[in-house]
């Protein structure tokens, strides 16, 4: 008789549990390390670890070449450390250069500064055109930039992340760095925009 | 190699929550869990994924982003396989007991896997 059982999950959420509960079984992760980290990536990891870097390095020039020299240090100076192990390297735009991140092979992303990729950084399309053509992809995000800055693209692997410090806007002179912090996106610090102008902060 | 075919729709139409589903996050968990205790080594976890990701394109998916995390799910079931920690038996048979628990309980109540015969748990 059907009707009266519980709805039954498609077959991917079925994969997905029966997974869970054998990796469970075998002892190969705990419920417990699962709960925390989904709790971790809801609230405490996001783009604000990265937007708190970047603000601090843009007030504070000491912060900036540690954060140059080592992001993993610094970040970790901050209390935002990686939890996989892997190396973050800071990247700075400059009026010469501009940065930008992708991971050709799956994905790979500075979790620890920017929690969880959107979705377009795991598609084929960003994949594949950030390398073959950066300039057209930073044009659909609405990135115009000087015919003479050259861009610079870093290929992130498992064991390299990458962190975009851009530029910091003018107009800003003697913020904190609190209200610096909400000009930094997380698109900026992928590198597929400039951080915002003062005047579209949302008031 | 060079895939601007599919620019129609732009990046930032691709915008969208970063987990659509329970199953995505519970997926994503999965992976870290095992990455922070070393049982699966960052590098061996992008090769297969990314091994995933090229067969899925070539079976016509258009990867828009939002099949990564099936694509997690299939490489996490073969990293399994190739690791020797589960047989593909064994991962059937649990994908079909889940089934079963869902049509045995009854509507409202909390779905179960029926407890293999292990009372007593020594966890810790």
């Amino acid at each position: 008789m059907s009707g009266d059982h519980s709805h039954l999950p498609s077959e991917t959420e079925l994969r997905a549990k029966a997974l869970e509960s054998l990796l469970v079984e075998k002892g190969l992760v705990k419920p417990e390390a699962l709960d925390a980290i989904i709790e971790t990536y809801q609230d405490k990891v996001g783009p604000q670890n990265g937007a708190h870097l970047v603000a601090l390095a843009w007030t504070d020039a000491d912060f900036r070449g540690r954060l140059l020299e080592d992001a993993s240090e610094a970040a970790a100076e901050m209390g935002y450390f990686g939890r996989q192990g892997e190396h973050l390297k800071a990247v700075e735009n400059t009026t010469e250069v501009h940065n930008l991140v992708v991971c050709t092979l799956c994905s790979c992303y500075p979790w620890t500064v920017l929690g969880l990729p959107p979705v377009w950084y795991k598609s084929a399309p960003y994949r594949s055109r950030a390398v073959s053509e950066p300039r057209a992809v930073l044009a659909e995000f609405g990135t115009e930039l000087p015919g003479n800055v050259r861009i610079r693209v870093w290929d992130s692997t498992s064991e390299m992340r990458y962190l975009v410090v851009p530029m910091r806007p003018d107009g800003t002179e003697g913020w904190s760095v609190e209200r610096l912090q909400g000009l930094v996106t997380r698109n900026a610090m992928i590198g597929v925009e400039q951080a915002l102008a003062p005047e579209r902060l949302p008031p | 190699m060079v895939n601007s075919s599919v620019s129609g729709s732009g990046f930032r139409e691709l915008e969208g929550p970063v987990f659509r589903a329970p199953w995505e996050a519970q997926v994503f968990a999965l992976v870290c869990a095992l990455q922070e205790t070393g049982k699966l080594p960052p590098a061996e976890w992008s090769a297969t994924l990314g091994e995933e990701i090229r067969l899925a394109k070539e079976r016509g998916d258009p990867d828009l982003g939002d099949t990564y995390y099936f694509h997690c799910l299939v490489a996490l079931e073969k990293w399994l396989l190739k690791a020797n920690l589960a047989g593909r038996d064994e991962i059937s048979a649990c994908i079909a007991d889940w089934r079963e628990a869902y049509l045995r309980t009854p509507h409202g109540q909390p779905v179960e896997l029926r407890q293999p015969a292990k009372s007593q748990g020594n966890s810790g």
